[in-house]
């Protein structure tokens, strides 16, 4: 790293392995940070997904956190750490413009969505959103012409997309090629269904409220039909063999390689896939989930997104909401945009892509902001979203409803539970 | 008299224990009695503390979780014991007793090879064996015409695909055990048993058993001990603890408590429940030992 000679570090705390696409985004917005500025230089240092979600928590509560970390707002990796006060208050900051976005507070120029998972309930804004990353399905386009198997559409139907696993079960009999990739080991990528479902037969505004509501449930048949379909994809072997033992990172190995040709996932994909394949990521596509007959919502999206958050052991935030600006400035967003094939954090109007760029766009992309344009709302994961008694209920939840070792009665009767716990410990009931 | 072997214990003994003393108060003990004083309060170790009585205590009574882990610790319990002791046993014996075998080192260094990866090593390494997809494990059955077996997300299986990779990494560590118990047996009593006509089961079973009667119940001890607490494979291997938990053991689901839920007053009940069990095994065996010895 050039430029931290004499200078002091700010340790940044970042998820992306060598090989992604993320990581060469980060790379180049440090690097100019680091020649530029006087005082200090960020210092990235990688830590794995899941060992991050235990090492923020140990490193918080022995008072040596990283001066800047990731997470994905909400609950469980930022407000319950700002509710203690360990957690720098960016709503000073975020007042004023950013320099490189000039004619606006900064805060004004992020999307409302994601600007709603970095504010806390007292109004104050803890963290700086990055990108803005959705769940849906990814297909490999080179694979469903191979087999010459129907190419899903945003329109599809349940049925539908049922019919399109059996055609790629029967046209690969033999082969270790599998209609959808998955890893549920951790839990959260069989979520990313379970939530889907709620969200179609309940209704984003259900999922919204039901947190805070003490007269909503998580027990209702909306829940229960969810915690069945997702069994109903087991069953009809829509995933790769040994799916309960594997990580998301197995499953996105097996869509990168083509023996899987959908996985549903975070549009965070394309650029984890490059570190296991090169060529395959170029056929990645993009299409809304199923449509159910009886469904309450059929634009709204699951998703939320990395950010960054300063902690208070940071010694110079000033320099780190400097990089923050930087990482989050137009020119940064467009990289992101057309080198990891994920949205921008920012509003379209400050990311002022010209003709010329948006021509340049690619197929993922394109299809990825058509969905991101239709949604009004962007429901945060569960496991980052709610407090931690309900994302526990949810996770183990997931990895038993896939495991079938749990009914979707149960699961919704758990989840239900660990929400009365919620409500009571935070003096709602 | 009194006086003088206090002072022996002063001027001698005190100074060569302290180092290990002032370790184990430490690490050890002190933070022991501190998980049965947090065992009292809700806390989720960031915020403020609050008095519960024994919530915590009663709650461990009825989370199925801590349970099924726990009966996954027995099974771990009685694989270590009843597999990775004999079998360490009969390896070192078999080394002893025929002078003849070829390699003698290179057995001796192969069956404590597993011994000297780092725990992380071998899980990843036993995570590709087992890997569904195109893992040379399943390859193999599929070669032999057999079904293809979901070893580490079968939540019938996967608890014993965890512990079969515990018992390949330590049954060389009691082999080792073994080997430095049987050395220290006397060889004249070895040669004329020999003499005597005895076979070499019989040698087995007569002299050396009861011989290493002490050196066997200290494995026995650090086996049980050393299973109630582990921890390292089943963490990597089967980081959500299986679907239904069926691969969770204590160890593994006291962290997750403490370090993804934040329910840090509930998980030092748990520690604290773990360490007075394993309090009392160690207890037991270090008793047995001391008695044979």
């Amino acid at each position: 790293m050039t430029g931290t000679a004499g200078k002091a570090p700010l340790v940044l705390w970042h998820l992306w392995t060598e090989g992604t696409a993320q990581l060469d985004w980060l790379r180049t917005y440090v690097e100019k940070f680091n020649a530029e500025n006087p005082r200090t230089y960020i210092k990235p240092v990688y830590v794995e997904n899941e060992i991050f979600k235990r090492q923020i928590v140990t490193s918080m509560a022995a008072g040596n956190p990283p001066d800047i970390f990731h997470n994905w707002g909400g609950w469980m990796y930022l407000f319950r750490f700002a509710k203690e006060g360990k957690v720098v208050d960016l709503t000073p900051y975020m007042n004023e413009e950013s320099p490189y976005i000039p004619g606006a507070p900064w805060k004004d120029t992020f999307l409302p969505g994601r600007m709603a998972q970095v504010t806390f309930t007292d109004g104050k804004i803890y963290g700086v959103p990055l990108m803005l990353l959705f769940e849906s399905i990814f297909f490999n386009r080179k694979l469903f012409e191979e087999y010459d198997i129907t190419m899903p559409h945003n329109d599809w139907t349940w049925d539908e997309f049922k019919q399109i696993i059996e055609e790629i079960k029967e046209k690969t009999a033999g082969k270790k090629i599998y209609p959808i990739a998955l890893g549920n080991a951790v839990g959260w990528t069989g979520m990313i269904y379970y939530m889907y479902f709620v969200l179609r037969l309940a209704g984003a505004d259900y999922v919204e409220k039901a947190m805070w509501d003490p007269d909503l449930r998580y027990d209702t048949d909306a829940f229960i039909e969810a915690g069945k379909l997702c069994q109903e994809l087991v069953d009809m072997g829509a995933f790769n063999p040994g799916f309960n033992g594997l990580r998301d990172t197995d499953a996105a190995m097996l869509f990168a390689n083509g023996q899987a040709f959908m996985e549903a996932i975070g549009t965070w994909i394309y650029g984890q896939a490059l570190a296991y394949n090169k060529e395959n990521p170029k056929y990645f596509d993009v299409v809304a989930w199923p449509h159910f007959p009886n469904e309450v919502d059929s634009v709204n999206l699951v998703g939320g997104g990395d950010a960054y958050a300063v902690s208070w052991k940071c010694k110079y935030p000033d320099d780190a909401v400097k990089f923050l600006q930087l990482f989050v400035s137009p020119e940064s967003q467009k990289m992101l945009l057309f080198h990891c094939n994920i949205l921008p954090g920012i509003k379209s109007e400050y990311l002022g892509l010209t003709k010329e760029e948006e021509e340049k766009l690619s197929l993922l992309a394109k299809h990825e902001m058509e969905l991101a344009s239709k949604a009004t709302y962007i429901c945060n994961y569960w496991d980052q979203g709610l407090p931690p008694v309900i994302t526990e209920a949810v996770l183990e939840s997931m990895i038993a409803l896939f495991g079938k070792t749990t009914t979707p009665e149960a699961v919704a009767k758990k989840l239900e539970e660990a929400r009365q716990k919620w409500l009571k410990s935070a003096g709602i009931i | 008299m009194k006086s003088k072997s206090s002072s022996f214990f002063i001027q001698v003994i005190l100074p060569f224990i302290t180092p290990a003393l002032a370790f184990y108060l430490l690490f050890r003990l002190i933070p022991a009695f501190n998980a049965f004083y947090i065992s009292f309060f809700s806390w989720d170790g960031i915020g403020p503390m609050k008095f519960v009585g024994l919530r915590n205590w009663l709650e461990l009574t009825v989370d199925e979780v801590f349970w099924k882990a726990f009966r996954n610790n027995i099974f771990l319990i009685i694989a270590s014991v009843g597999i990775e002791i004999p079998v360490g046993l009969l390896l070192a014996y078999l080394l002893m007793i025929e002078p003849s075998i070829k390699g003698k080192t290179f057995f001796r260094t192969a069956y404590f090879n597993p011994m000297m990866f780092i725990p992380a090593a071998i899980a990843l390494l036993w995570k590709l064996i087992y890997f569904p997809v195109g893992g040379p494990l399943n390859n193999l059955l599929s070669y032999l015409g057999l079904p293809a077996i979901d070893w580490l997300g079968d939540p019938s299986i996967n608890v014993w695909s965890v512990i079969f990779v515990v018992v390949w990494q330590w049954t060389g560590w009691y082999f080792v055990l073994s080997l430095a118990g049987m050395s220290s047996i006397p060889t004249e009593v070895i040669e004329s048993a020999i003499i005597d006509g005895a076979s070499k089961f019989r040698l087995l079973r007569s002299i050396i058993i009861p011989l290493m009667k002490s050196n066997l119940f200290l494995q026995i001890t650090l086996a049980a001990t050393g299973s109630l607490m582990y921890f390292d494979l089943f963490w990597i291997m089967v980081e959500g603890g299986g679907p239904g938990h069926s691969a969770e053991v204590l160890a593994t689901w006291l962290y997750k408590q403490t370090f993804m839920w934040s329910k840090v007053g509930y998980s030092c009940a748990m520690a604290a429940f773990l360490t007075i069990v394993t309090f009392l095994v160690g207890f037991y065996w270090i008793r047995q030992v001391a008695k044979a010895s």
